[in-house]
């Protein structure tokens, strides 16, 4: 691969944290304070430490790849050729599913919180397309519009988190019972876990990034688990738990009703649009490795790359417009469906690739 | 290969549709200038059907106050008949700045409402609303007319709330969750009154004054507070701000006081015999604003702290009372008593069961005119 395809390790940083804030936004706050209750914050704050055991085992099962190989590499490296590929097309094809479904969930979001009246086919065709172009060119500079859109995000949370800080009842989160409540928090972490880990795909795309230095993932890690907290104590410190788990957006309802420095009003539209960009990123990034990971599955046979990305993207599109026929079929989806598929891919599916090439001292 | 790669660029610009039925890029578009901003919103409900009243804020002289009503089935069908009256071509909800909902309709349930509030997306949760006690939202938006608008009178309302203390004005979102976590909530509500003379110049139209509270149970109104309980209600919630009492020296004269200091905590245990009992322990500290008595200045301060302490007292258990007695749990006591001991909590009713004991420290340590602190206190500072 040439140099300049070549993302820096802070490209793919900034690109796994932009494509990561699609699904967070809609898992947190609201799947956190469904399973923790008031306690969610807490939640948040204890999810730390099983995601930098996550972070832990991704850099283990990259440790010993050669330039240019991914995860997709060390599948086959760990289990074998043909049960590697075997792991490694189911892999692909949840990956392929999930792309659709962010794909829809992307404009179920829109409808719900800015456009009413609107159809999804609309924003799926377009995000569609734009994720094609995405696909056809190199990942770098996917990275590279990381790398702007990333402060964007940054700021707009910069100017949201203080107008609302001094808003929430700190009555609505503490004090926090260790008896009574002490299990819903844990129960808590697991939404949040199964969201963040899934920056843990990124791996598959390491073939294509150099590899960079575990204290800044851990800031990274750090930064998202923050946000994470100051998510949940934004919304249940001002709508309270129980109202909260019925909104099927708190944050984006949140944004509804701020007033940034008591001057600007009903900015929630412009938020709420820059999810667009997150939601592009995580499809684009999503193209780029089934893309990858059919190379390495098909190996001499693989068509071209442009071939390749079609197939993602027809496959993707397919499964956006046929995984849910109504908004309620999607939101069991999101509550059910799709946690459970990315839990088994990355805590059951990843942890056994990396025993299996432990215990044949492959990887 | 360059060209095709510009296919998709070229394709995605026919789907760039907009997000209207027309199909057209413009399809969304509206002229700032064909939208009537509504800035309050009545909420009443009469023989079934729900009754709407909207006012577009203070008018000017290009632009006068518009106010209009209309009925439905439905909150939806209501604002369609709105619309129907209506000269301009968009009613805008996005900024109402009040909602104002009148008894029998607040009786009958807010579930509709607040639901309608909490679905769409033009409309806000952090709108005050306020319930009208003994009478409807639209005499009150209607009758205000232009002189009195009510957006104004509500405005107005609302910063003497923060500036004056002893009220809160209480907005959808905090409603909706009280009720969300307690089934229970404080609302704020108003008397619809003729001006009259009170305002010379412009005796006609009706205006709202503040009365205390309402409070909500299941989603509907089962009682109103009354002031004075408001005011207890406002000591034990924290929320008493700068609030002033008028206090008797019990020989004819009076002193107005002004809050300086307000905490109010509860400590909730279970007694060795297994009652309820909430502790509440309220500090108070107030400054003297105005004064008219003949007792003699070390005699007429003890004599003012011991008003002031049963002034405080006496606010804080009307407002006990009629918690109890409509069996609203506002203080959460619920959860803090669940938190001690579930076991013997799920057992009770929350407040009914409670037993409350009050103590109050209550001192008025300030004047504001030396001349008087010297008098006060017979002799130099």
């Amino acid at each position: 691969m040439k140099k300049e395809e070549i993302l820096s390790a802070r490209q793919l940083r900034l690109l796994s944290w932009c494509a990561l804030l699609s699904p967070l936004v809609r898992q947190t706050p609201l799947a956190m304070v469904r399973a923790g209750g008031r306690g969610a914050w807490i939640s948040g704050l204890l999810s730390f430490f099983p995601l930098l055991g996550m972070l832990w085992l991704l850099r283990s099962l990259l440790r010993r790849r050669t330039a240019g190989e991914g995860l997709g590499e060390q599948y086959l490296r760990a289990l074998g050729t043909w049960p590697g590929r075997a792991a490694l097309l189911l892999s692909t094809l949840w990956i392929l599913f999930y792309a659709g479904f962010v794909l829809r969930a992307g404009a179920d979001r829109f409808i719900a919180t800015v456009y009413p009246s609107s159809s999804s086919e609309g924003f799926l065709l377009v995000m569609g397309a734009l994720g094609l172009m995405a696909g056809l060119g190199r990942l770098k500079i996917l990275g590279r519009f990381a790398e702007v859109t990333a402060p964007v995000l940054f700021l707009l949370f910069v100017l949201v988190f203080p107008s609302v800080l001094f808003q929430v009842d700190y009555a609505s989160l503490l004090p926090v019972s260790p008896r009574e409540e002490a299990l819903p928090i844990l129960r808590g972490v697991f939404p949040a876990v199964d969201t963040v880990a899934l920056a843990a795909l990124s791996g598959f795309a390491a073939g294509q990034a150099q590899e960079g230095k575990l204290r800044n993932w851990v800031w990274t890690l750090l930064a998202t688990v923050a946000l994470m907290t100051l998510l949940c104590v934004s919304t249940v410190g001002i709508f309270g738990a129980a109202l909260t788990s019925r909104m099927y957006y708190p944050f984006f309802v949140l944004l509804r009703n701020i007033q940034p420095l008591r001057l600007l009003e009903r900015l929630e539209p412009l938020l709420i649009a820059q999810w667009v960009t997150t939601d592009f990123l995580l499809y684009a990034l999503l193209l780029h490795i089934t893309e990858n990971n059919l190379r390495v599955c098909l190996g001499g046979r693989a068509p071209r790359r442009e071939v390749r990305v079609a197939a993602g993207l027809l496959l993707s599109l397919l499964s956006a417009f046929l995984c849910a026929p109504d908004s309620f079929s999607l939101i069991r989806l999101s509550e059910w469906v799709v946690p459970l598929g990315n839990a088994v891919l990355l805590f059951g599916v990843l942890p056994a690739v990396w025993a299996v090439g432990k215990i044949r001292k492959t990887i | 290969m360059k060209k095709r790669r510009f296919l998709p660029y070229i394709v995605s610009l026919f789907l760039l549709t907009g997000c209207g039925s027309s199909g057209s890029i413009y399809s969304n578009f509206r002229d700032v200038a064909d939208l009537l901003p509504v800035q309050t919103l009545g909420y009443d409900r009469v023989d079934g059907k729900v009754r709407l009243s909207v006012s577009s804020g203070r008018g000017t002289d290009e632009l006068p106050t518009v106010i209009l009503q209309g009925s439905g089935s439905s909150i939806t069908e209501a604002l369609e008949m709105v619309q129907d009256y209506s000269d301009w071509e968009d009613l805008f909800f996005a900024h109402i700045r009040y909602v104002v909902v009148g008894e029998q309709a607040a009786r009958e349930g807010l579930d509709e409402l607040m639901d309608w509030f909490e679905r769409i997306p033009q409309t806000r949760l952090d709108v005050p609303i306020f319930l009208v006690e003994g009478g409807d939202a639209a005499s009150l938006v209607a009758g205000s007319g232009d002189k009195h608008e009510i957006t104004s009178v509500l405005h107005s309302l609302q910063r003497d709330a923060a500036r004056r203390g002893f009220t809160v004005c209480y907005t959808l979102a905090d409603v909706a969750k009280r009720l969300a976590e307690d089934d229970c909530a404080l609302c704020s509500s108003v008397r619809s009154v003729e001006v009259g003379g009170h305002v010379p110049t412009s005796p006609e139209g009706k205006t709202a004054l503040e009365s205390g509270f309402a409070l909500l149970q299941d989603g509907a109104l089962t009682a109103f507070t009354g002031e004075d309980a408001a005011r207890g209600l406002c000591l034990l919630l924290n929320r008493a701000g700068t609030g002033r009492v008028e206090l008797s020296d019990g020989q004819g004269g009076h002193a107005t006081v002004e809050l300086t200091e307000c905490r109010a905590e509860n400590r909730a245990e279970f007694s060795p015999g297994g009652a309820a009992e909430d502790h509440i322990f309220l500090r108070c500290r107030a400054g003297i604003m105005e004064i008219d008595s003949q007792l003699e200045p070390g005699e007429l301060l003890d004599t003012l702290d011991k008003a002031f302490s049963d002034w405080l007292a006496a606010r804080v258990r009307g407002a006990l009372e009629v918690v109890k007695a409509n069996g609203a749990d506002i203080f959460s006591l619920e959860e803090q008593f669940t938190r001690l001991d579930a076991g013997r909590a799920a057992l009770l009713s929350f407040p009914e069961d409670v037993k409350f004991f009050l103590g109050v420290d209550a001192k008025v340590e300030r004047s504001y005119d030396l001349s008087a602190a010297e008098n006060l206190h017979g002799g130099e500072m």
